[in-house]
């Protein structure tokens, strides 16, 4: 790009506003390494930035550089934390950050500076009612967007908004029953939420897991969070009556699901029963060869 | 997905890297040889008649694979004869070194990271690194370094832990006394002690963002420079703690999803403090067997989510890490029983051939360079980290008490898949530089510097 594209606006440069200001161009030094062939408009943008940060300007055209430079390079963690000193500075409009925002993430979802920087002006807004229906919009375009769910468990926990939680866990595994981050999620909801967890809790929970167990039973998600759930618990899986009669389901119609197998063998392991523990840990060998190393080591570490 | 480097979610799937193209690897119709009954029993290919989303991504890497595995499974090609492409791979790497093309902006805040990549690379292909190279790496890392401590990731920018991470690991291969100078030590480490928090973890930045990549860039360059104080150890094998899911794998903060990024970051980081014993490392070496892909034979990043070249290393040091670890226990244990302290061999906890198979059979780009998986395009951070993966798998490892560090089993034969001249240099799963660099840079800097 040897200017901007059509509808671009003209580069800082050229632009009268800021003719006040001195550009500073990058300074790689006479021998650099990776140097970047910058476009036309990032090295110029880049110029009246570094221009901005020695003299630490606060005003409305920073936030206008900041927003092109941001666009051009959303990892640029730099231009983020300048921009959100400014617009702290300059008490501006947090609701317009906030669709500033949006736009950006809509494109990059996994940039780590984008949801920081939402954080810290909803944090300073003190106002997070439309933030779960924005995480709700970010996950119907990747529902396992790791960012996405990090930043929900801030906002769900820090302004106690816990009363939707389980009904979108729900609406999430119908869509997608692997969907392992949905299943942490429902586990963080348990372990944190405003319920307290109780010996029954867990009974309804490893049912809730045992049915979606049926629909897919090589499905590792269910299985781990039945583990987790009995853990929170403070019982032992072979003290659940549910959990062997889950397992041995499989065995009945002559399935070999080798995460009921794994878990045959932690409750094998649990009662110190060394001979079964041996003879599953074979079994797993051979259905789940890829871990047969794994499996082995299991055995070993039982005698 | 990138996980160390800014930006992404190592998904992290995160960012495939800074290059757009992607070279297209047609999904072909599974061969009807049988590689789908291969898979059918076991964890994680079978859809069990009920497709989902996930299942379905699963289903096409899986189909896109099969053409390129399954003539090694069957045996109608010879795996002996697989070769990894040095020429091809160095080449990649160090075409564009004196001016990257203009869609590099994405990685104008990752310069070190850049440098780090490149030359670990061409490290672990045996590439002898070009003086010229080596000058300007260090001029280019000079020019990031903050003058209040730590590197930025380029210059003028503010300083963050992970480009500091970078840095001084690209200082580390180096290894040059000019390269040393660099680094200005009693401002680096108030610059780290700057972002530690009052629980034990770290912002990656002034106003940035907390996670457990914090603490492994933090703690890795202060080990390297002998500046890993009380005050900066303090909390951080408790906060990394936290960070352990219930599924047994470590996530960026506390209540997450378990994570293969976040995992090696965490794992490494309390190696490196000698602090393991805080997390329930059976529940983590039981998730970590279980993100190894039936199929494809490489590692997930997480439960139910798409096999990344990447991960090779990730999981795989993360492994190593473990095996490790778990051997220093039973040794604790024999002593205990017979009073006698001797160090005992590490027990494999994942089957290396498969993931080496995966490795050069799917992620070498015929162009040059390594990926993600066959219809993704090469990137120097897949060439960085895949290549580091097949370091670690290639190579055993064990516990020294009297070196106090995780070293190379010399009693123990490589595992080289393909051709024996696909043998790697011996990468260190903890800081990931080759092993010789670890000594190196720490008996220079083994004097404190308030001497």
């Amino acid at each position: 790009m040897s200017s901007n594209g059509d509808n671009e606006e003209p580069l800082y440069g050229e632009r009268p506003e800021w003719a006040d200001v001195k550009p500073v161009p990058q300074d790689d030094g006479p021998n650099p390494l990776v140097p970047i062939a910058y476009p036309a408009d990032y090295a110029d943008a880049m110029s009246y930035f570094r221009a901005i940060l020695a003299t630490s300007e606060r005003s409305e055209r920073v936030l206008e550089l900041t927003a092109t430079v941001i666009g051009l390079n959303p990892g640029h963690y730099t231009a983020w934390k300048y921009r959100q000193d400014t617009v702290l500075a300059l008490s501006s409009n947090l609701h317009a950050e906030l669709e500033f925002v949006e736009n950006m993430a809509e494109e990059n979802p996994k940039c780590y500076q984008i949801w920081h920087y939402r954080q810290a002006i909803v944090d300073r807004l003190g106002d997070a009612s439309r933030e779960v229906s924005f995480v709700n919009r970010m996950l119907a375009i990747d529902s396992k967007n790791y960012h996405a769910w990090g930043y929900r468990q801030w906002v769900v926990k820090k302004y106690g908004l816990w009363d939707g939680e389980l009904r979108d866990v729900d609406r999430l595994l119908e869509a997608d029953v692997r969907n392992n981050s949905v299943w942490n999620q429902r586990f963080w909801v348990m372990e944190n939420g405003p319920e307290a967890f109780s010996a029954q809790k867990m009974d309804e929970e490893i049912a809730y897991a045992a049915q979606r167990i049926a629909q897919a039973p090589r499905n590792e998600s269910p299985w781990t969070y039945i583990r987790g759930i009995v853990r929170l618990a403070g019982k032992t899986l072979a003290k659940v009556p549910a959990i062997n009669d889950l397992c041995t389901s499989f065995e009945a119609q002559d399935m070999i699901v080798p995460h009921a197998l794994a878990m045959q063998l932690d409750m094998a392991c649990e009662r110190k029963d060394v001979s079964t523990t041996k003879t599953i840990c074979d079994q797993l060998a051979e259905h789940d060869p890829i871990r047969a190393k794994y499996w082995a080591y299991r055995a070993t570490a039982a005698a | 997905m990138r996980i160390l480097g800014e930006t992404t979610d190592a998904t992290p799937d995160a960012v495939k890297g800074p290059i757009a193209s992607t070279v297209g690897q047609p999904a072909g119709p599974l061969s009807d040889d049988g590689a789908e009954s291969w898979a059918s029993d076991f964890f994680g290919a079978a859809d069990d008649g009920f497709p989902t989303d996930s299942s379905e991504l699963q289903q096409e890497v899986e189909d896109s694979i099969a053409p390129l595995l399954d003539p090694y499974q069957n045996g109608s090609a010879d795996l002996a004869s697989v070769k990894l492409d040095r020429a091809a791979h160095n080449k990649f790497v160090q075409k564009n070194l004196l001016s990257l093309p203009s869609y590099f902006i994405s990685l104008d805040a990752s310069k070190p990271w850049l440098v780090y990549w490149t030359l670990h690379a061409l490290d672990l292909l045996g590439t002898p690194i070009p003086p010229d190279t080596v000058a300007r790496a260090i001029a280019t890392l000079a020019a990031c370094q903050d003058p209040d401590g730590g590197f930025a990731g380029g210059p003028g920018q503010l300083p963050h832990l992970a480009p500091t991470y970078a840095a001084v690991n690209a200082l580390a291969i180096i290894g040059t006394a000019e390269a040393f100078a660099v680094v200005k030590r009693p401002e680096l480490l108030s610059f780290l002690l700057r972002m530690k928090q009052p629980d034990g973890s770290f912002i990656m930045h002034e106003g940035g963002e907390v996670d457990v990549r914090g603490c492994y860039c933090a703690l890795g360059p202060a080990k390297f420079l002998n500046i890993l104080t009380p005050a900066l150890r303090s909390g951080c094998g408790a906060f990394i703690a936290r960070c352990q899911t219930h599924e047994g794998g470590i996530a960026g903060v506390p209540g997450l999803e378990a994570h293969g990024g976040y995992t090696f970051c965490a794992l490494a980081a309390l190696e490196i403090l000698q602090e393991t014993s805080r997390i329930d490392l059976p529940l983590l070496a039981a998730w970590l067997s279980r993100r190894q892909m039936a199929v494809e034979g490489g590692f997930q990043g997480r439960a139910n989510k798409l096999v990344d070249g990447c991960y090779a290393f990730w999981q795989g040091a993360a492994a190593t890490i473990v095996e490790c670890a778990l051997a220093r226990v039973r040794a604790e244990d024999l002593e205990e029983e017979s009073g006698k302290r001797e160090d005992v061999d590490p027990t494999d906890m994942y089957d290396r051939v498969p993931l080496q198979k995966y490795i050069l059979l799917c992620c070498q780009d015929p162009g040059g360079g390594l990926r993600d998986k066959p219809e993704k395009g090469p990137d120097y951070y897949h060439t960085c980290y895949v290549l580091s993966g097949l370091s670690v798998a290639q190579h055993s490892y064990t516990w020294s008490s009297s070196e106090e560090d995780i070293i190379p089993r010399s009693s123990a034969k490589p595992c080289i898949v393909g051709a024996p001249g696909n043998k790697l240099p011996v990468t260190h799963p903890i800081y990931n530089v080759l092993v010789p660099h670890v000594a190196r840079i720490c008996s220079h800097f083994h004097l404190p510097y308030t001497l």
